[in-house]
């Protein structure tokens, strides 16, 4: 939100700045309809359609036409609705209405909210509709990939179609009605959409997934503990957020190049540790902060089955291992930016095995918070508590304590073979440890499920 | 078989269960009747050593359940939808659980083989997540999972709830059957008194946790239970 604000001002002030040849409140016209075509397509993918609330009203003695209105109207009130807001009021006031004064200003930003709440209800029947028609989606791709074609190849300037139709406003405010008026006609045609429309299995945005993913059929191979980590493998590629947070570990992949390509980084190259700790640990870090959260649902499962908690454990802290060393082998690549990278990045990944994994598996039994897997990652914080703010401090800061010291007096070379050798040693102990965990599971187990159950 | 010792458990200073002394012998078959609140799954709940009670303790074959594991070996249980893993298939899910008691394909199928008629031809085979399942069909799933690896204990927390007529008469047939041919000791809960006095030979009827009848069926028995729900 503050970002948004920030931006906004930015728009305002600093496009002067960049593009000093050019008329400041043309280039944001200009710039409009790519940004509505944008926000139409982030929409598309991230808001909830507000139809699968209406279930349990249904029932009760209240008129169609009532809860109907109220559910359109409650949906306007989102952050995306706000975030256009944020950004162009502060153009609204400061250019526009400074350049063409205050009631073209107001009709401009009013123009703007016109527009937004169009999409906003463009999306929402678009959505529903692709239920009845999925070939819809792409027909749409290929209608953005035409126009977008369109316009790279300069047969159409969009961007001179949008400051036309957008610069109308400046010229003529009257013309602001326009947005306000398919807002409006948008409303009545989603109102008359749902109204025809009330069951909820006709609505339901749901679509039936006849495909079973992944059997990891090979792991069975290692046994008890290649089966629970297949186990974990389907928890995560077949819920959304445990699937996120994956993705973001690959991307975190790349993190390094934002300290490697940094000329003032060489120099002090001791924060190479903290990068080698993101690139080759953020799986278990993603993930691990979880532990036991994920398996919430079915957590009494895990408690009457005939298998060792022992084990249980053990197949976490082997896929977090394989997970760590998968992501090491990736970035042997970053020996492209200096051979001693590479150091850095065993040193820390071989901290992260022996030391982190088992740390984080620990904060994380901490009085973990229930999981709903089967709901979406966007904003999603279910499962967040104090230990997964605590648990950057080890995996963060415990490299530094050793390495740190012996890196002021210029020995960073015996830091980091002292953090290997650390890692090394809490590794070669992984089963002592497994041992300690299982241990304090086992002694908290009761209040963790009772916690799971009471949420 | 399993033996409660002086069992009591309080939240909040409220005692939601509280037997002193209960004996279940080992290829008895035992139901738990008891109005919403009067404990029954809590007490299940000890037995399973998924809530730790405040006081006393659960032995299984002498040994108390909140020390060792050796109970999940012989005990088969499913109480609700947490016992599922809701994102496996039933196939996938039969598989996993299958594979904690080393079940072989072939063992798998014969296992299966025995629920074709309770399944319905609605479970197996399907490529549809647990979670997509209908509440019957979770249950069912449930039932057949608890039952795996020859347990000699099995907890059931309402097994007929949700169930169509046909394949609650189905699954009575099932108890009855693992009874007699495996010596199964069962644990029931049930608001059905129909059913759960028709498969149970004892009957312990709870309430606010504590015991207030403990009777062996007779023909008479559903009938004086009936009496004292509604008197109640």
């Amino acid at each position: 939100m503050i970002y948004a604000i920030a931006a906004g001002m930015a728009i305002a002030f600093k496009l002067d700045d960049f593009f000093p040849d050019q008329n400041p409140v043309e280039l944001i016209n200009g710039a409009l309809l790519y940004y509505f075509f944008i926000e139409f397509t982030l929409r598309f993918f991230l808001q909830n359609v507000p139809v699968l609330s209406i279930q349990p009203y249904l029932h009760l003695p209240i008129k169609k036409r009532q809860f109907l209105n109220f559910m359109l109207r409650k949906s306007q009130v989102s952050v995306f609705n706000l975030l256009a807001l944020f950004l162009f009021t502060p153009t609204a006031i400061f250019k526009i209405g400074q350049e063409y004064g205050a009631l073209t200003g107001v009709l401009w930003l009013t123009m703007i909210i016109g527009m937004v709440f169009t999409i906003h209800f463009l999306g929402i029947l678009f959505k529903k509709k692709l239920n009845d028609a999925p070939n819809l989606l792409l027909g749409m791709v290929v209608l953005f990939a035409g126009l977008g074609a369109l316009d790279y190849f300069q047969i159409v300037s969009f961007s001179s179609v949008s400051e036309q139709l957008f610069g109308a406003v400046l010229a003529q405010p009257a013309f602001a009605a326009i947005p306000v008026l398919l807002w409006i006609v948008l409303y009545r045609l989603n109102y008359l959409y749902l109204a025809k429309n009330t069951y909820p299995e006709e609505i339901s945005i749901k679509k039936d997934k006849a495909k079973v993913s992944g059997d990891f059929t090979f792991l069975k191979r290692f046994g008890r503990i290649g089966e629970l980590i297949g186990l974990e493998l389907k928890l995560i590629l077949r819920h959304k957020r445990p699937r996120n947070s994956l993705v973001m570990s690959g991307l975190l992949l790349f993190y390094g190049l934002v300290f490697y390509t940094q000329d003032s980084f060489q120099e002090l190259n001791g924060v190479f540790l903290l990068a080698g700790v993101f690139v080759t640990g953020s799986f278990f870090i993603n993930h691990g902060q979880f532990l036991l959260s994920w398996e919430s649902g079915y957590f009494d499962f895990i408690m009457i089955r005939k298998s060792k908690i022992r084990q249980f454990f053990e197949a976490k802290y082997y896929m977090f291992v394989a997970a760590c060393t998968i992501a090491f082998v990736a970035s042997l690549g970053y020996a492209y930016f200096g051979l001693e990278i590479i150091l850095f990045n065993l040193a820390a990944y071989l901290f992260n095995i022996g030391i982190s994994i088992p740390f984080v598996m620990r904060i994380a039994m901490y009085s973990p918070k229930k999981i709903d897997l089967n709901k979406g990652a966007a904003f999603n914080y279910e499962g967040v508590g104090a230990a997964q703010f605590l648990i950057a401090i080890p995996v963060l800061g415990l490299p530094y304590v050793f390495y740190g010291p012996l890196a002021v007096f210029g020995y960073g070379n015996y830091g980091l073979l002292l953090v290997a050798l650390i890692g090394l040693v809490g590794f070669l102990l992984r089963n002592k440890t497994i041992d300690y965990l299982t241990n304090s599971f086992t002694k908290n187990r009761h209040k963790i499920a009772a916690g799971f159950r009471a949420q | 078989m399993i033996d409660v010792k002086d069992l009591s458990k309080s939240y909040k200073g409220v005692e939601v269960v509280n037997i002193p002394e209960l004996s279940i012998a080992k290829g008895e078959s035992f139901g738990l009747v008891g109005n919403n609140g009067a404990g029954k799954t809590t007490f299940y709940r000890m037995i399973l050593d998924l809530i730790r009670p405040t006081k006393g303790a659960v032995l299984s074959k002498g040994i108390d359940v909140s020390t060792t594991e050796d109970w999940k070996f012989y005990t088969g249980s499913f109480l609700d939808e947490s016992f599922l893993i809701d994102y496996l298939t039933p196939d996938e899910y039969f598989e996993f659980v299958g594979s904690l008691h080393s079940y072989s394909p072939g063992d798998m199928k014969e296992f299966l083989g025995q629920f074709e008629a309770l399944f319905n031809g609605e479970i197996t085979g399907k490529k549809k997540y647990i979670r997509d399942l209908s509440k019957g069909n979770q249950k069912k799933v449930g039932i057949a999972a608890a039952l795996m690896g020859n347990p000699e204990v099995i907890l059931l927390d309402e097994p007929f709830a949700n169930l169509d007529p046909t394949t609650q008469i189905r699954l009575k047939d099932l108890l009855k059957d693992w009874k007699e041919n495996h010596q199964l000791t069962m644990l029931i809960s049930s608001h059905d008194l129909n059913h759960v006095t028709d498969v149970c030979e004892r009957i312990v009827l709870l309430e606010k946790g504590e015991v207030k009848q403990d009777i062996k069926t007779s023909a008479s028995t559903l009938k004086d239970l009936e009496e004292y729900f509604a008197t109640y």
